[in-house]
């Protein structure tokens, strides 16, 4: 999903995990109707929000473990090694930079080994090596038959990574495409060549 | 914060402790010299029966004070006091404003959307961070009381009085849950430590100055009602400042404080709850 500050990316996706309620209109997540049914729903659903809050004192470990309440040490210990923090796993959140965040971001939504998997903004102050990783984390899990929604300004990492792509502005989506369907043409230039984009 | 908070309590209770124990050689010297006085002849009959009377009193209070039982007494009552309940109301107000601060709730609520529960789990924590910290500043004194007393020679107490202290914790424990209650549902609602100390604070302030002396308000004030509890300065400004007086009132917990003081917890909570329910989480839009 992609669209300019303000196009309503984030509010959409906070009315789907029940952060926000929707002043009107209809909202499924997996097919359950949301706010009413998200407890179905949540469940099989991973959310990497755009600016994720952990507990700065506690070890990632603790902080992982208090958002998997169920899952078994060797689980925990799993999800981060999938983004390469288990060395750091006793280390305290608030040593971590930026980008370490975000990987312990991703690696809280992905500790269920969720069917549908949603992230806003998950490329924001990511270093090179970082965007590769996380790219090739995704492209694995798409490669396994799971979803993957992200909502990101990063459109060549979106081009390198994504089936299909959707333009929201104010609130209404407003184009989308599969990319196979671009032909020749780059999605930047499919982005800007959309009415009243510039 | 919340480790300040109770650091702050332990270091208050073990002040009062030391500030208690300096009184009494103080008021041993005084009775001392002026007895030295009174053998010179200096003084009549009816001056030293009026010392001894007025002297012997303070220090028979002091020396009961000193029993480290007693001690813990005194710091349960001062965890039911303003300052206790001020430190429970810092505490909850510290601990639910961070997770705002650090963004915590959009994490849970991306987990555990029924908000009525998240909103539950955080009232029992508090709840339980209440009787920790009540029971930590009781245990504080206790202790204080007995490295003071083998530091001052003074007779260690036999423990009887350990059993009073325990009976006495519930009436610290209630006002302190009370106020702590409310300043967690302000810091819920305004997402924000500062209004939950703000809620609690100025709820003790207009009850304390406003509603207490007034008619049928009395009857339904916490302050009013906290005062069955410990003993509660009348004067509305002091009421404000220091809750007890002498110590603990005769007699059991009456349901009808507990009902009151439970019913405003009730109301708070219920608003929180209307609140939360409609409250957008996360950052604001993109």
């Amino acid at each position: 999903m992609v669209g300019p500050n303000g196009a309503g990316k984030t509010t959409l996706i906070k009315t789907l995990v029940g952060l926000a309620r929707a002043d009107e209109g209809e909202a499924h997540l997996l097919g359950y109707p949301v706010p009413h049914t998200l407890v179905q729903a949540l469940p099989r659903v991973g959310v990497m929000l755009d600016v994720p809050g952990f507990y700065p004192r506690l070890s990632l470990r603790s902080n992982l473990r208090m958002l998997a309440e169920g899952l078994s040490p060797g689980e925990v210990d799993g999800a981060l090694n999938t983004v390469g923090l288990l060395e750091r796993a006793g280390s305290k959140v608030r040593t971590l930079s930026h980008g370490m965040r975000q990987r312990l971001a991703c690696a809280a939504a992905l500790i269920r080994d969720p069917a549908l998997l949603i992230m806003d903004e998950p490329f924001n102050g990511l270093d090179p090596p970082t965007v590769r990783d996380l790219r090739q984390l995704l492209a694995e899990r798409g490669a396994r038959g799971k979803t993957v929604f992200i909502s990101s300004h990063q459109l060549e990492e979106l081009e390198k990574l994504c089936s299909h792509v959707a333009a929201i502005q104010r609130g209404r989506v407003v184009a989308a495409i599969a990319l196979s369907e671009l032909g020749g043409t780059s999605l930047e230039d499919w982005f800007f060549g959309l009415e009243g984009w510039h | 914060m919340v480790l300040v908070v109770v650091l702050a309590g332990i270091g208050l209770v073990v002040a009062q402790a030391i500030s208690n124990y300096e009184l009494l050689p103080a008021a041993q010297t005084r009775f001392a010299d002026y007895d030295h006085l009174l053998q010179g002849g200096s003084i009549t009959a009816d001056q030293h029966e009026q010392f001894v009377a007025a002297n012997t009193t303070e220090i028979e209070r002091l020396e009961a004070t000193l029993d480290p039982a007693a001690y813990g007494g005194l710091s349960a009552r001062f965890a039911g006091s303003a300052v206790g309940v001020l430190l429970a109301v810092f505490m909850a107000a510290a601990f639910v404003g961070a997770e705002f601060r650090w963004g915590y709730w959009s994490m849970l609520l991306v987990r555990e959307p029924r908000r009525h529960r998240l909103l539950a789990s955080k009232l029992v924590t508090i709840a339980m961070a209440t009787i920790v910290l009540a029971t930590i500043l009781v245990a504080a004194g206790y202790v204080a009381g007995l490295i003071l007393a083998a530091l001052h020679d003074v007779p260690a107490a036999s423990g009887s009085g350990f059993g009073a202290v325990m009976a006495a914790l519930p009436r610290a424990w209630i006002p302190a849950l009370l106020y702590a209650v409310i300043a967690t549902v302000g810091s819920i609602v305004a997402r924000s430590s500062l209004a939950g100390v703000g809620t609690a604070g100025g709820l003790i302030m207009a009850d304390g100055l406003l509603l207490s002396d007034i008619g049928v308000f009395g009857n339904v004030s916490p302050v009013h009602r906290v005062a069955n509890l410990v003993e509660v300065s009348q004067s509305p400004v002091r009421s404000v400042i220091w809750f007890p007086g002498g110590g603990f009132p005769a007699g059991g917990i009456a349901a009808a404080d507990v009902a009151v003081l439970f019913g405003w917890a009730a109301v708070a909570v219920l608003g929180a709850v209307l609140v939360v329910r409609r409250t957008e989480y996360g950052r604001q839009s993109d």
